[in-house]
């Protein structure tokens, strides 16, 4: 008999260990599997929505502003460039320079397009009814039409500066509802070029690849031609693509725990076999085998494991991904056009299932050659008391040390935020380097304070499980990877939805909007709207009048370097664009509280030619008590109004209803009544105070907006925002859940594997506690018992570990938003111990109806 | 003397038809109370199986046992199991300690087992551990202890429920001489003190001197029977005996 066959023989001796083996490193293969046909799955459906969303190109040349151009040769150079598949041109006679054209300035953009099917994937060109525009046609939004009376087929006079030019053009399209295509004006390129004499020239060039991955190359060599031009590399989409919607990482990170958690089944696994089989490998030491022979044989019986484990995990794999598509389509909120196998990748896992179980079982191996024979035969387990120095020293220097240096940043040095990452990790090694310690104190604890409630069952459990600590690090450090996984996963994903909600809050200040859109200056809708919005019941609105699109006049030359944006020249000195608004404050303070830093935001100050303005101004050099001179913008530019000048009786923090407006000045209603002749609403923030008659409140404002003298006015609803968020945390959070189970569940499998071994080994033991008259529930509840402690303590550690690596993860993200999840805590507290007695359930079953007398007098 | 358990037509029958094995057949037998009884035979001569049935482990195909009056055979396996930790007590070969307790604890777990485990049950087991001359062991594992003083160990745990029978199966088996003349002093004295009953199976003569009574068995059946309980004979004679009574059913 050679040494593989008498391996073989060994490894089908035990039939149900090698079939854990088997299905420890099967499930990992399996969770591989799943998560390459899931990534690819995913990636494709992604590509369709993508596409959909952002058009089917890959990038954009050119300029932003209308000084400079893409010729004809131009155009020609990057159509030869490699790896460029074709292109189209756009035309933006007016970019840059529009806000300074007065008769254009209210009008929206002009752009030209041509008829092709590249140029029909930008955004812009979204029609939503009639026809591609031809010559003097346009495409306009629909709203541009309703609040200009307008209708497809109806034809206008547009301006075409220089000079007073004007074109009558003809309507022959409108443009899908949609913030983006509220101000844009489409024009057949061919025609625009003519007519604004920029024939032959285009302002970017939209291009297609042969292939993504050359766009760097591509972008290169436009660069080095043309080193001022504007290149979009669609890096959103990019980032999109890449990371499936911010998905990828999070798949990846089942990959890495499935890997993680196989490979420990398998060293727990085959070091528990040698263990077992401790005197016949004694007995081959004894008649002469040598020590390489016996390491080929683990390596053999790890390489039989590896190689129908990663068949059965491959096939599992494939099936599940099948059958789970539906649920999988509901909880990650898209829809999958159809399961894609990467058969490439699938035979990749395969083989990274087969090594990782031979190379689990070098380990093992390796131990197993060393055993001198004569310490085969000992009874007792190796003692614990002699750790590595991993063990030892290192993980609790290692452990001492990432945390003095976490709490010495935290409170004294206020270090770059890397340093939290580097000392969570740090803190995270010592705790997996120390599990043997860790594991062995947490286990005694459990059994000290379980002994009053579980008496002399707590005893004998704990210190069987004790004697068992070597062949259980293994799973409680799969059990810690899940929880730690799930921890963190948790609290990252939480902060992040968290910081996003209040984003969004922060945008949308209360439920709803109705936001006039028309393309204006100074959009606004008439002041009846708010009157009838009013009248709703169980409707709290607040109105924000229309703003004037103003610019300073008297802008302290010294504190323009605190100006980041575009300055203008009015009368020899530089003014920049503020909005001066109109605001009810008490209609403001009924809903929200305004943060007053300096003066009064009294109403009447107010209406006395006063503004309260927001802190961002101050830094541009108006304090409390100055005057703050402000003139319409295109009134100003034409030169015909010197403004109106404003005391600052107040300065506030922000103002609630508008939080993202920087640079604004507020004042009374009357005034911009009075000085600029601003009569409209440009917003009205909403909420419904009765949820229960929201669909009839919502009927009322829809029927209300339908009025043509509303047809300026579009509905945003904070609600949808949200789900939309919520929709993105859930799959995420589906991932992470997913990601845990298994690994969990690898845990079980793990432990039921021990538990199965452990108490075969100790049957004797329980057939003499049977004897002496133990009952055989007795006996389940001890081993019960025992595999509770097991996974108890595993699960503390890893509740811990998850918590103290979790907020440093934080940390050195910058999250803004802490919390300590408890009721992950508390779920994970409840699910420890139901591993254990999920794992030891059949075991324990299976040793309390083991035949006594057989036990009992075997050798 | 009151017999405190009786065997009666105790047959135990292994597989069906042509291959039925007979390890029992029709044995019957009484044990007084305060006896020592020793079981001897050749591998295979019944004598484990005859120690099952009388321990209620396992069940005779027919016929009866009853131990206190308290018929076995006719248990169901949860009384068996509670006759077992009231009225039982063994001391196996291998003396069978778990190896997670102390003595102290191992002496007291069939106490634990019946849920008496208190201050009490401590203080009775540290006594026998002293009676029996290991007291100091008490905090103690079974891997810091030799073989006689685990053995004792056994005993002391098989004493404390106060048991109506102690059955020892082989109980100097994994001794050395000195070691097991010192356990055989011990259980002969808790009989002969103490009026405990003890029924042991042996194979060596030498073991079954210290008994009162002997019985021998023999392809399940009861052969033989060697009563020393009123004699003067010393123990070489004894086993003299026995060895001749040995040789002359080999023969």
């Amino acid at each position: 008999m050679n040494i593989m066959k008498l391996a073989w023989k060994f490894f089908v001796s035990k039939k149900s260990r090698a079939f854990f083996s088997i299905l420890g490193v099967a499930l990992g293969v399996m969770l591989l599997v799943i998560s390459q046909i899931l990534i690819l799955t995913v990636e494709r459906s992604n590509e369709y929505t993508l596409r959909e969303k952002y058009g089917n190109y890959d990038m954009l040349v050119g300029y932003q502003t209308d000084k400079h151009h893409l010729t004809e040769d131009d155009i020609t150079f990057i159509n030869q460039i490699p790896g460029v598949k074709n292109s189209t041109p756009l035309l933006y006679p007016y970019i840059g320079e529009k806000m300074k054209i007065p008769e254009i300035a209210a009008l929206p953009m002009y752009v030209g397009f041509k008829n092709d099917p590249l140029a029909k994937e930008h955004p812009f060109l979204n029609i939503d009814k009639g026809t591609f525009p031809k010559g003097n046609e346009v495409i306009l939004p629909v709203r541009y039409l309703k609040s200009n009376h307008l209708e497809i087929g109806s034809e206008i006079e547009l301006p075409f500066p220089p000079g007073n030019h004007k074109q009558k053009v003809v309507i022959s399209g409108t443009l899908k509802q949609n913030e983006k295509l509220e101000n844009i004006a489409v024009f057949d390129y061919d025609w625009l070029s003519k007519v604004t004499s920029n024939k032959g020239k285009a302002t970017v060039l939209m291009l297609k690849l042969e292939d993504s991955a050359s766009k760097e190359k591509i972008n290169q060599m436009i660069k080095s031609k043309y080193p001022d031009i504007f290149i979009d590399n669609r890096t959103e989409m990019e980032k999109e693509r890449e990371n499936i919607g911010g998905l990828k990482p999070f798949i990846h990170t089942i990959s890495i725990s499935a890997l993680a958690g196989s490979f420990l089944i398998v060293v727990s696994t085959l070091q528990m076999a040698i263990l077992e089989r401790k005197r016949e490998l004694a007995t081959l030491r004894l008649i002469g085998i040598k020590r390489y022979q016996l390491t080929l044989m683990v390596i053999f019986e790890s390489m039989v494991i590896g190689l129908i484990g990663a068949t059965v995990g491959i096939l599992l794999g494939i099936v599940l991904s099948f059958l789970s598509q539906r649920v999988v389509e509901q909880l990650m909120g898209f829809s999958i056009v159809g399961i894609v196998i990467p058969w490439k990748s699938l035979s990749l896992c395969a083989v990274s299932g087969i090594v990782i179980t031979v190379l689990a079982g070098i380990i093992p191996g390796y131990l197993a050659s060393k055993l001198p024979p004569i310490v085969a035969y000992k009874q007792n387990e190796p003692s614990l008391d002699k750790y590595s120095f991993l063990v030892r020293w290192l993980s609790p220097i290692l452990f001492i040390a990432s945390i003095a240096v976490s709490i010495f940043n935290y409170l004294y040095t206020k270090g770059p935020e890397w340093i939290y990452l580097l000392t969570g990790l740090c803190f995270l090694l010592s705790m997996f380097m120390g599990i043997p310690v860790i594991l062995y104190l947490t286990v005694k604890f459990i059994s000290f304070i379980s002994k009053p409630f579980l008496g002399p069952e707590a005893l004998l459990a704990g210190r069987n499980a004790l004697r068992q600590m070597r062949k259980n690090i293994q799973i409680a450090g799969i059990l810690m990877l899940a929880f730690v996984i799930g921890l963190t996963g948790y609290l990252l994903f939480s902060s992040i939805a968290i910081q996003a909600e209040k984003d969004i809050k922060t945008r949308y200040p209360m439920d709803y909007k109705l936001q006039a859109t028309d393309s204006s200056l100074e959009p606004g809708f008439s002041k009846s709207l708010e009157e009838q919005m009013k009248q709703i019941e169980g409707v709290s609105s607040i109105s924000i009048p229309t703003a004037l699109f103003g610019l300073t006049l008297n802008l302290d030359q010294n504190h323009i370097k605190n100006w980041n944006g575009q300055l203008f020249d009015i009368n020899g000195e530089k003014q920049i664009h503020m909005s001066l608004r109109a605001i009810n404050i008490n209609e403001v303070t009924k809903l929200h509280s305004i943060k007053v830093l300096e003066g009064t935001i009294d109403q009447r100050s107010l209406r006395n030619d006063g503004v309260i303005i927001t802190k961002n101004l101050k830094k541009l050099g108006f304090q409390l008590g100055d005057y703050i001179q402000i003139g319409r913008y295109d009134e100003v530019m034409k030169g015909k109004n010197a403004g109106h000048r404003f005391k600052i009786v107040g300065i506030i923090d922000k103002m609630p209803v508008l939080p993202s407006d920087e640079y604004t000045a507020y004042t009374d209603q009357e005034n911009l009544g009075k000085y600029f002749k601003i009569n409209t609403i440009e917003q009205i923030q909403y909420n419904i105070s009765n949820p229960s008659l929201s669909s009839v409140i919502q009927k009322k404002i829809d029927n209300l907006l339908n009025h043509p003298d509303f047809s300026n006015v579009i509905l945003y609803d904070r609600q949808k925002e949200l789900l939309t968020l919520h929709r993105q945390v859930q799959q995420r959070l589906f991932i992470l859940l997913a990601t845990v189970i298994l690994t969990i569940f690898l845990g079980i499998i793990g432990l039921m594997n021990n538990m199965a071994s452990s108490l075969r080994e100790r049957s004797r033991e329980f057939a003499v506690l049977r004897a002496l008259g133990s009952r055989p529930n007795q006996v389940v509840r001890l081993a019960l018992l025992e595999g509770v402690i097991i996974s108890l303590a595993g699960g503390l550690i890893g509740i811990i570990s998850g918590l103290v690596f979790g907020y440093h993860v934080l940390a050195g993200l910058e999250a803004k938003e802490y919390l300590f999840p408890w009721q992950i805590v508390l779920i994970e507290l409840i699910i420890s111990p139901l591993i254990g007695i999920a794992a030891a359930l059949i075991p324990s079953i299976w040793i309390s109806r083991m035949n006594l007398i057989k036990t009992l007098y075997q050798e | 003397m009151s017999a405190i358990l009786e065997a009666k037509s105790l047959n135990k029958i292994y597989g069906e038809g042509n291959n039925q094995f007979y390890a029992l057949r029709d044995v019957n037998l009484k044990v007084n109370k305060g006896e020592f009884l020793a079981v001897m035979g050749t591998s295979g001569s019944g004598k484990s199986t005859l120690l099952n049935m009388l321990s209620g482990l396992d069940r005779p195909t027919s016929g009866e046992v009853f131990l206190d009056g308290i018929s076995l055979t006719s248990a169901s396996e949860a009384e068996l199991t509670k006759l077992r930790g009231e009225k039982i007590g063994f001391i196996f070969q291998f003396f069978n300690l778990i190896p997670v307790l102390t003595a102290e604890e191992n002496v007291s777990l069939p106490l634990f087992i019946l849920g008496k485990y208190d201050d009490q049950a401590r203080k009775k087991a540290v006594d026998l551990l002293n009676l029996l001359g290991i007291g100091r062991l008490a905090s103690s594992r079974p891997s810091d202890m030799s073989g006689g003083q685990q053995q004792r160990v056994a005993i002391a745990r098989a004493l404390i429920t106060e048991p109506k029978m102690i059955l020892a199966d082989e109980p100097t088996g994994s001794l050395d001489s000195r070691t097991s003349k010192e356990i055989l002093d011990i259980l002969r004295h808790f009989c002969d003190e103490m009026n405990h009953t003890i029924v042991m199976v042996t194979h060596d003569a030498k073991v079954a001197s210290y008994a009162h009574r002997i019985i021998f068995m023999e392809d399940g059946k009861l052969i033989d029977e060697l009563n020393f309980k009123n004699s003067n004979q010393s123990v070489s004679q004894r086993v003299v005996e026995i060895t001749r009574r040995i040789e002359r059913e080999l023969v």
